[in-house]
């Protein structure tokens, strides 16, 4: 047995985090038909939120995260419609070239805010842990554990169950069939870019609370967003957590029998070859621009 | 005072690029009515079509829906209105379930979602027993039904639709044709129907309208249509004969 019970517990915890942190970045690329490249900023942001809450009122950071979801949600609905919008009709191109800017502003807004220093949210229960057998787990990882599957599960259920989750899916599924039912994209596109932000915000708490952060952390966590999107395919919740537990083993496992530097290197890896061999993810969900 | 149509297009013209697909298009449809609209490929139909329903927005002219000019509509303005639309390649929501498909636009289109009308309208149509299956797993001629479903379910006032017949077996056909008989004298939807099936068509319309090259050559009913030289030339080409004594 040894070690490999501890490295399968850790891999379970950080997917379902990845999982969730990266269901925003999923949906707004399956049903806008986007690519957000200030994804991962909007988590940094999150987190800074938390960090603000945390030092300036005390607020602990997990229960702070409506707060985050809510700031995430009106920025994400407000970008969309001043921002995003005018320049989706056009080449897919210019979207990335936009989020890329706004990318770079955001994290040098957070610089100037912030400074470059690593910050961290030091919770009182960072250092204790529980001891289950043979596996030693901090129970700050076990409580983000928990928060990401009742929201990612909140999320579902949202998606599954209501109306806006069935506009949502229609419009991912077929824009113009979706307005021949009556629905309205604009609404449909505002909203979904809402959700996803606010999600990328509060995944932010969650990260915050797992490690230090400074303001230019977002690319890397673009290209996880990525990388879990890839995986498991685009735009449903059930392919974001395929998608994040295996980048949650990924990681853990590389990170333990090659060193820590191999990780990126890894998952790098692994995304190029999930484009080349099954672009359409681990679930192979026909999900998107399929009809 | 005259009643007004329910349909009114007046002189809509379309070009995409320097092609002219739309040329000064005018018909109007009265309530109730079947239209037929025919012609060969690339003559206009479809994009026609996507005028009415707004997905295209014409160069000039107008578009009159219950008298009230529809131009600046959206797509989903228009469906809330009561525009239905099949696709001549089905785009149902192949992911939601088959009644959710139908419940959907009942929502949206304002009447609001009602479960048992809906699946009252799967058994007219003959899906009631499918209607937890996912759409996206239906057999051609199914989702076929499943598009007619969905567009009545919010009882519009116009039906347009694409190419209903084509890819179906004679079975099918005859089945969504009487399906399409069923539907208009319960609910005396005035349908839009553009087909390549002229046997179908011309057993449920008493009017059409041929399209060739964007413009309208012909107008009036069936029998008529294939005795108009202009429609003639338009499918077949111009008359050929070959002079006397060069024929081996």
């Amino acid at each position: 047995m040894g070690i490999l019970p501890q490295l399968i517990l850790e891999s379970l915890l950080l997917g379902t985090f990845y999982a969730f942190m990266s269901l925003g970045f999923s949906l707004m690329w399956g049903v806008l038909n986007i690519i957000n490249l200030a994804y991962g900023t909007y988590i940094i942001l999150g987190a800074y939120t938390a960090y603000t809450l945390y030092t300036g009122l005390g607020v602990d950071p997990l229960l702070s995260i409506p707060f985050s979801f809510l700031l995430g949600l009106s920025f994400g609905v407000l970008l969309q419609r001043v921002l995003i919008d005018r320049v989706m009709r056009l080449e897919p191109f210019m979207v990335l070239i936009l989020t890329f800017g706004l990318d770079v502003f955001l994290s040098n807004l957070l610089n100037l805010i912030f400074r470059a220093d690593i910050r961290s949210i030091d919770v009182p229960y960072a250092e204790r842990s529980f001891v289950i057998g043979p596996v030693i787990v901090t129970e700050v990882k076990v409580l983000v554990f928990f928060l990401s599957l009742l929201l990612t599960g909140a999320v579902y259920v949202l998606l599954q169950k209501t109306w806006t989750g069935r506009s949502i899916r229609a419009v991912a599924l077929d824009r113009e069939g979706a307005q021949i039912v009556g629905i309205s994209p604009g609404k449909v596109f505002a909203v979904t870019s809402g959700l996803g932000t606010g999600i990328a915000f509060s995944s932010g708490n969650l990260y915050g609370v797992l490690q230090g952060f400074t303001p230019f952390d977002g690319g890397m966590l673009t290209v996880k967003a990525f990388l879990v999107s890839i995986v498991g395919g685009l735009g449903r919740v059930e392919s974001a957590l395929a998608g994040g537990l295996f980048l949650g083993f990924l990681e853990v496992f590389t990170a333990f029998y090659l060193g820590e530097g191999w990780k990126f290197f890894a998952s790098l890896l692994v995304m190029f070859l999930f484009l080349l061999i099954r672009p359409r993810g681990l679930l192979g969900g026909k999900y998107y621009g399929e009809v | 005072m005259e009643e007004m149509s329910l349909l009114k297009v007046e002189r809509v013209s379309k070009s995409f690029g320097g092609n002219r697909v739309l040329k000064e298009v005018s018909f109007t449809l009265e309530k109730g009515e079947i239209l037929g609209i025919v012609g060969p490929n690339g003559s206009g139909k479809t994009t026609l079509l996507n005028v009415l329903t707004g997905i295209v927005r014409q160069d000039s002219g107008s578009v009159l829906f219950m008298g009230r000019r529809i131009d600046r509509l959206k797509p989903h303005q228009r469906a809330r209105m009561g525009m239905g639309r099949t696709f001549q390649i089905t785009r149902l929501f192949s992911n939601l379930t088959v009644l959710e498909n139908v419940i959907i636009p009942m929502h949206y289109g304002g009447g609001g979602a009602d479960e048992r009308k809906a699946e009252e309208i799967l058994k007219m149509v003959g899906l009631f027993e499918l209607k937890d299956r996912k759409a996206g797993n239906l057999s051609l001629a199914q989702r076929k039904r499943l598009e007619l479903a969905r567009a009545i379910s919010v009882e519009p006032k116009v039906l347009l639709l694409d190419e209903v017949f084509a890819g179906l077996n004679p079975v099918s056909v005859r089945e969504i044709l009487e399906l399409l008989k069923k539907i208009h004298s319960e609910t005396g939807v005035a349908m839009v129907l553009v087909e390549h099936v002229l046997k179908a068509l011309f057993q449920i319309t008493k009017r059409v309208i041929v399209l060739s090259e964007g413009r309208i050559i012909y107008e009036g009913d069936p029998e008529g249509m294939a005795k108009s030289e202009e429609v003639v030339k338009a499918y077949l080409g111009e008359r050929y004969e070959a002079p006397r004594g060069q024929r081996s």
